[in-house]
């Protein structure tokens, strides 16, 4: 008997097909379909997207839709994942001190101490004190260097200047005496004049010694231990700056402000415990660990975190068409990181690195009945549809079809918005695990801490290499090599870093360089994907030793990251783990597990080998 | 204040005197330079885009010439540094030799707007604006940064 068995996997982001042809209860041929969902997954809007996997599969085959015998779907666990970040500190200027500005290219060198001066001021100098010259737009460079050389021909001290323009290297050649100069200050009629200033600049490639050192800044001021402790932070911020200038106002402090980011509540059945945001993810996660099982998440109104914890658990009870107080987080997942924000009250756009932590939540609920959609599903095509399988455990047998793997093995995959592993034992019992933190965290990290602002090119930078653009004709590769093109590169992308994706190159604007794009996105999937795939493996465990384990693979669509296979099987070779993304039938790679499985069931379950 | 013969911009007709600046090789012939060529009656533009690559540290040279755009084409093939610049009051060109094809790297269209040393104090974006953009991308060719794009 001649039959055609088609697995359908609705996934989040796409539909898989594995059809199947069986004859008298061999599965003689077997091809894959794909298409992106339709809608979100367990509605009715998949059909669409499932027909035209299906549609995708049949024509491998060379067959109709119509002649397809039986269509069975996944059993959906609904796992809806999100995430938020909460900066926890804040930098924040009062009375208009300029720090944190790093102009491209600054003039003159040195450290100048003096008072602030108008340059339209300066013939009314006192001979005995020092000054820093405040140069507007309106005056121009040539002019600037008249009135200066003019002023110090008349003994005036000038210790160094600050201008609107970026004219610093033009007024610096100009003038008869060495002094630092900062250019390129935006708000310069906000710059307090009259009042203590200390301007650095040092040599190209190098960085300032004296303003980055809170020590420095008390010696430039005269400040007592206390007022020295009030401004670490501007050193801080000051670090790795070529040059840099600090103005010291009566009232006016720099501020690091630490935000109230409320605190986190675990509810594990028998009791509560909090962990405030603003100690970071370490306490969090102890917290998490100390929990075990949670049974719901909650954190404190009107912070990001409390309020993508109320959205995620919303979103869910639309979905399933629960009561909203009837949804529960399961799962929560913190990473520390930094990230740069724009300092409040800022002269020249100055950016202070923040600490953020950053919090992704999973919410699930009981199973998706799908009857619905497979009646709907059914009826349009004219063909049977039924529920299969739970996912994790059809993932499972169609990871197993990867050579080289055996039972007990541990399928993980890494989605948009959670990770889902499942463990098959020997005895055949599966075991799921759903975690927060998943693909659209790590997106969210290489964001926040490249400054981007731009989550479409943070998920380009996630998926894709990069590469500099050296010259008019050739790039150099993550790994140094080096590739020549017989066209000119496009000049908006010269010297830039560039994102290598396939439909075409894509400039990063910022001023990180390449190793450090690299390492923020190796360092993001590291501290959400790698750290999930080691929790996974602990919550599985009976012995709480994950070293009983000896096989994971990965599988689902993240898994086709260039790089995140390698960065697993070179983790878990440490624990004597074997790993890396599946080959599901020899030939889809870690693709179609789910869809796979669906077929697999079918054909054990007739009591069919495979 | 002493000022000095200007250096920076050296003629073969006429010479141009203006601020000295402190410590720039001026004198150094065997320097390479990147060459500003420019008609008669198109000096300021000349001067505009020399600022722009002095703010980014590079060393410049003009030339008054009646062919500035095929003598900037012609220059960057000689030994020196590769990129040379043609000025007069419709265009500014940047010639790169990097840049195989026998044209320009960058073209600017200019408005009829006079340029002078006027109106670099305006504030607005003008061509004397502009003109500093040739002059810093040109010497971002050969510090390796990225340009400043026009929008």
């Amino acid at each position: 008997m001649r039959q055609y068995i088609a697995g359908v996997d609705i996934g989040n982001a796409t539909t898989e097909t594995a059809l199947g042809l069986i004859e008298d209860g061999q599965l003689i041929k077997c091809v894959s379909g794909i298409n992106a969902t339709t809608g979100i997954k367990g509605t009715n809007d998949n059909i669409k997207g499932i027909i035209k996997s299906l549609k995708d599969a049949a024509k491998k085959m060379e067959i109709e839709i119509e002649e397809i015998d039986l269509i069975r779907i996944n059993e959906a666990t609904p796992v809806i994942g999100d995430f938020a970040m909460e900066t926890i500190t804040e930098t924040i200027i009062t009375e208009s001190t300029l720090i944190g500005h790093n102009p491209d290219t600054p003039g003159g060198l040195g450290l100048g101490i003096g008072e602030t001066i108008k340059i339209e001021d300066l013939d009314k100098a006192e001979k005995d004190k020092a000054y820093i010259v405040v140069v507007p737009a309106e005056v121009d460079f040539i002019d600037a260097a008249k009135m200066i050389n003019e002023a110090l021909d008349n003994d005036i001290d000038i210790e160094g200047a600050i201008l609107k323009k970026d004219d610093g290297v033009l007024v610096n050649n100009r003038i008869n005496k060495v002094i630092p100069i900062l250019d390129e200050v935006a708000a310069i009629d906000r710059v307090p004049i009259g009042m203590p200033c200390a301007v650095e600049v040092s040599q190209p490639g190098s960085c300032i010694e004296f303003l980055s050192n809170p020590y420095g800044i008390a010696t430039v001021f005269g400040l007592t231990a206390s007022e020295t402790k009030q401004i670490v932070h501007i050193a801080k911020a000051l670090i790795g700056n070529r040059s840099a200038v600090v103005i010291k106002t009566p009232e006016g402090e720099v501020k690091e402000r630490r935000i109230p980011a409320g605190e986190i509540i675990l509810d594990s059945g028998k009791r509560k415990y909090t962990a405030p945001v603003d100690r970071g993810s370490r306490e969090i996660m102890e917290t998490v660990r100390k929990a075990r099982n949670i049974e719901d998440v909650t954190g404190t109104k009107g912070t990001n975190v409390g309020g993508m914890l109320e959205k995620v658990r919303k979103e869910m009870a639309d979905l399933t068409e629960q009561d909203y107080n009837n949804v529960f987080i399961k799962d929560i997942m913190a990473v520390d990181t930094i990230v740069p924000k724009e300092v409040r009250g800022n002269l020249a756009n100055e950016f202070a690195m923040e600490k953020a932590v950053g919090i992704a939540a999973m919410v699930k609920t009981e199973k998706l009945h799908m009857e619905r959609l497979a009646d709907a599903v059914s009826a349009e095509l004219g063909v049977k549809v039924e529920i299969g399988g739970v996912e994790g455990s059809m993932a499972v047998r169609g990871a197993l079809t990867t050579p080289g793997t055996e039972k007990p093995l541990l399928v993980v995959d890494i989605g948009a918005g959670s990770t889902d592993a499942c463990l098959l034992d020997r005895e055949n019992k599966s075991r799921p695990v759903h975690l927060a933190g998943a693909g659209n965290m790590v997106t969210m990290l290489i964001n926040a801490e490249l400054g981007l602002d731009d989550f479409k090119l943070a998920e380009e930078i996630k998926k894709y290499p990069l590469a500099k653009v050296e010259s008019l004709y050739h790039i150099r590769h993550e790994d140094g090599t080096a590739q020549f093109f017989e066209e000119a590169i496009d000049s908006k992308m010269f010297a830039r870093t560039v994102v290598l994706k396939p439909t075409g190159w894509k400039p990063v604007r910022t001023n990180q360089n390449l190793e450090k794009i690299r390492a923020v996105r190796r360092e993001a999937k590291e501290k959400v994907l790698i750290t999930n795939i080691i929790r996974a493996l602990e919550k599985v465990s009976r012995t709480g030793n994950i070293t009983e384990f000896e096989h994971v693979v990965l599988v689902g669509g993240s898994s086709l990251d260039f790089e995140l296979g390698n960065m697993v099987t070179d983790a878990l070779t440490y624990y004597g783990i074997i790993s890396g993304k599946a080959n599901v039938r020899e030939t889809e790679g870690p693709r179609n597990a789910v869809a796979t499985g669906l077929l697999l069931s079918y054909l054990e379950e007739a009591g069919n080998g495979n | 204040m002493e000022i000095k013969r200007k250096g920076d911009i050296e003629t073969g007709k006429v010479e141009y005197t203006g601020m000295s600046l402190r410590h720039e090789h001026v004198a150094n012939e065997s320097l390479p330079k990147i060459n500003i060529f420019f008609p008669e009656g198109c000096e300021e533009m000349a001067y505009q885009i020399s600022y722009g690559i002095e703010e980014e540290g590079l060393p410049r040279c003009g030339f008054e010439t009646d062919e500035p755009f095929s003598d900037a084409l012609e220059d960057i093939v000689k030994k020196g540094l590769g990129v040379a610049i043609g000025v007069d009051g419709d265009k500014a060109q940047i010639f790169c030799v990097q840049f195989k094809k026998s044209e320009p790297f960058m073209s600017y269209e200019l408005s009829d707007k006079e340029i002078n040393a006027d109106s670099a104090n305006t504030g607005s974006h003008t061509d004397s604006e502009r003109l500093r953009v040739v002059g810093k991308n040109a010497a971002r060719i050969l510090k390796h940064k990225p340009f400043i794009m026009e929008e």
